[in-house]
């Protein structure tokens, strides 16, 4: 069954045709959840409700754009909508005032030493940062590096201004080179230490 | 001698136009008035497709929809349908040739405190009471009130106008003429467009809010008080800006080149915790104290 | 250009449009051309992790989210379509007889608005924009030529549809049309007198869209004969 005739069916009731697009496409959208929020448990979650509303609107779509687009584009929403319902003071996108905030966010090491980090780190170093990053700067790098949406397309989605997209995803920058940095350290002072146990076998 | 017995023609005459009275009484009218109650669970859907009509949402306790609806006419079709938690109201009319402005369909609909709303109609006034989830409101010149509502808010219009009484969340209104009114708001994010409607805003700006107010002509009306703390940008092409307050410079330090068309200032009042911007084409804006 | 100046520009840029200056500083500045090169290797590496295999969810999302669309009646047998549309059309739709051509041009004036809003949007405070403000300003005015031929046409048919079912709709639509109509024509006006009036071309934009969607309610109601 090709995609097209899936949606056709599904558009009429056809439990197969639902099944071959959730086969089809459940893996990217559960990829983008979880990279979005982070826990696999909550990903599952946002993954089924993503394509209860899919299925639920799937007899409007009419092909204007492609279906994975538009599917796309849903699971970000779903995954944002529900990110809105939470009190988490820790996904507001404003540009914090509080001087604190800005003490606990990412330094500004300008002039200082830096690790380079092309050729020394891998994804499995990047996706574990990217985890640790906090949940709005970690939404929006996701939106824009990962997903490849555009500033204004986040601004939209997350309603905030295009100002604050930027200025979140160069903080979610610089602290996922900081979190990178401090891993290839890490790494290099392992590697020194089982030299060293090497040498003095 | 009684009835039966030496009927005089004026009393008969009377009792027969008294229990034809009863009798029309009795009989269903064509302003019949019709309800459904549906079972929910937390947080339903509620989906109304109207023409023309007053609706009235209301909350209570209970996990239940119940919709009530009058048609003057009897011509209109009131459909419903329940799908899990979602319940969707549609009218249609049952001759396509019958103009909708006599097809007035009243709604009365109770729904769960917390509960999502989707309510379509072209004219007749709509009003929405202690109502907390998620909105939509598309009408072309049906009025809006809001009263107590909480959550993410969004009203289409053309001419209908927007009254929000102490509504809290978001809110995204869009209007061509339509005015929009926001009274004591608890609203973190407001989004407000109309091309010739008037805007007012009385409330206090919440702490991180953004509040983004537009039109074209008509006029852009907030009221503040000393000890609110925002940043504002308020710039007319083409009218006036009329400034109660005393703004210092913008402390934030966002570049924000001032426009040399036009009327308008940048400024920040306190600590500027939330944002405003205001703007018109050749409307009149203005910044008025309360205090 | 000092490094503090460069992080800024490297802000509100995307890395690949750097401006001269920020160019000239990377050539000088060992942190900020490490830093310039570390945001690059993070980009490159996000973006080609949206193509990664990742283990699928869990095999009961499906059973539930099956077990909820039977539950909603989502799910029926193949041959019974899920919603029955009135096959009927009415006769007064005969005056708008092609909705997918509606459809099309509707969708080429949003495109047209939206184009235009992002040309405007996609100036910045420091590169320099690549069409001037003149240049700008005619590429406005063209776009709404197009935008008229296109539209203006159907905008008087489509009411002729809706004037049939309602009269106050109809009226409140022709009323709101000759609003938007107005603001048009004296930003446009604005536009021509005053090319690099950002706001003016800004206004313009917007007023496209209302225009837009003002005329998309106006077929919304006329396709589906009301409310139906």
């Amino acid at each position: 069954m090709t995609e097209a005739e899936a949606i056709r069916l599904a558009q009429q009731g056809d439990a197969s045709a639902f099944e071959h697009i959730y086969r089809l496409h459940s893996r990217r959208v559960y990829a983008l959840c979880l990279r979005m929020v982070g826990n696999p448990a909550e990903a599952e979650d946002l993954t089924q409700d993503a394509f209860l509303q899919l299925f639920r609107k799937i007899a409007t779509f009419r092909g204007e754009s492609a279906f994975s687009t538009w599917l796309h584009r849903l699971s970000v929403n779903v995954v944002l909508m529900k990110l809105r319902k939470k009190t988490l003071p820790e996904t507001s996108l404003e540009e914090s005032t509080d001087p604190e905030d800005e003490v606990n966010g990412p330094r500004r090491e300008i002039g200082g030493p830096d690790l380079l980090l092309t050729g020394s780190i891998d994804r499995v170093h990047l996706e574990r940062a990217i985890e640790q990053l906090p949940p709005g700067y970690r939404q929006v790098f996701v939106l824009h590096d990962v997903q490849g949406f555009e500033h204004n397309e986040i601004a939209k989605l997350m309603d905030c201004s295009i100002g604050n997209s930027k200025s979140q995803l160069h903080k979610a920058r610089m602290r996922l080179r900081e979190l990178l940095q401090e891993t290839l350290r890490d790494i290099a002072r392992q590697e020194r230490a089982a030299a060293k146990a090497g040498d003095s076998d | 001698m009684n009835a039966f017995g030496n009927r005089n023609p004026v009393r008969v005459g009377a009792l027969v136009a008294i229990l034809a009275g009863l009798a029309l009484a009795a009989t269903p009218a064509f302003a019949d008035r019709m309800e459904k109650h549906f079972s929910v669970q937390d947080k339903p859907k509620v989906t109304l497709r109207n023409s023309t009509g007053r609706i009235q949402v209301k909350s209570w306790s209970k996990n239940e929809v119940l919709v009530v609806w009058t048609n003057a006419s009897g011509k209109a079709i009131v459909e419903t349908e329940q799908a899990g938690n979602r319940v969707e109201v549609d009218t249609r009319m049952a001759d396509d040739g019958v103009s909708s402005d006599q097809d007035k369909t009243d709604f009365e609909i109770t729904v769960p405190v917390e509960s999502e709303l989707n309510v379509r109609t072209d004219s007749g006034n709509v009003t929405v009471e202690s109502v907390h989830g998620d909105m939509t409101f598309d009408t072309v010149g049906a009025n809006l009130q809001l009263t107590d509502v909480n959550g993410y808010v969004v009203v289409k219009t053309i001419d209908g106008s927007l009254v929000c009484n102490r509504c809290s969340g978001k809110l995204e209104a869009n209007s061509i003429s339509g005015n929009v009114q926001m009274i004591q708001p608890s609203l973190d994010s407001v989004r407000v467009q109309t091309s010739s409607g008037n805007i007012l805003f009385d409330g206090s700006f919440m702490s991180r809010g953004i509040y983004i107010m537009k039109n074209f002509s008509g006029t852009i009306e907030v009221h503040f008080s000393a000890n609110d703390s925002f940043d504002v940008s308020a710039h007319s092409l083409k009218g006036d800006v009329i400034n109660q307050a005393s703004f210092k410079p913008d402390t934030h330090g966002t570049p924000r080149p001032a426009s040399k068309w036009g009327h308008g200032f940048i400024g920040t009042m306190n600590d500027g915790h939330a944002k405003v911007e205001l703007s018109s084409f050749s409307g009149t804006i203005k910044i008025l104290s309360r205090d | 250009m000092q490094c503090e100046q460069f992080e800024q520009v490297l802000e509100q840029q995307e890395f690949e449009e750097l401006p001269k200056p920020a160019l000239a500083h990377l050539e000088t500045c060992e942190a900020c051309s490490a830093l310039f090169a570390d945001f690059g290797a993070i980009h490159s590496m996000a973006s080609a992790m949206a193509a990664d295999p990742i283990a699928p969810p869990s095999e009961h999302v499906w059973i539930s989210l099956r077990n909820q669309l039977e539950a909603e009646g989502l799910i029926r047998d193949p041959q019974v379509p899920v919603h029955s549309v009135p096959q009927t059309s009415p006769v007064w739709w005969s005056v708008f007889q092609r909705p997918a051509m509606a459809g099309a041009f509707l969708g080429l004036v949003l495109a047209t608005a939206g184009t235009l809003s992002y040309l405007s949007n996609s100036q910045s405070t420091i590169a320099q924009s690549e069409l001037t403000p003149v240049q700008e300003a005619s590429s406005v005015l063209s776009a709404n030529s197009v935008f008229k031929e296109e539209v203006l046409n159907v905008s008087d048919d489509s009411i002729l549809g809706v004037q049939r079912q309602d009269t106050a709709v109809t009226d409140s639509i022709r009323r709101n049309l000759q609003i938007v109509d107005n603001f048009i024509a004296v930003c446009e006006k604005d536009v021509r007198e005053q090319p690099d009036n950002q706001m003016a071309r800004e206004y313009l934009y917007g007023a496209y869209q209302q225009k837009a969607e003002l005329l998309a309610t106006a077929m919304n109601r006329n396709m589906t004969g009301g409310l139906q």
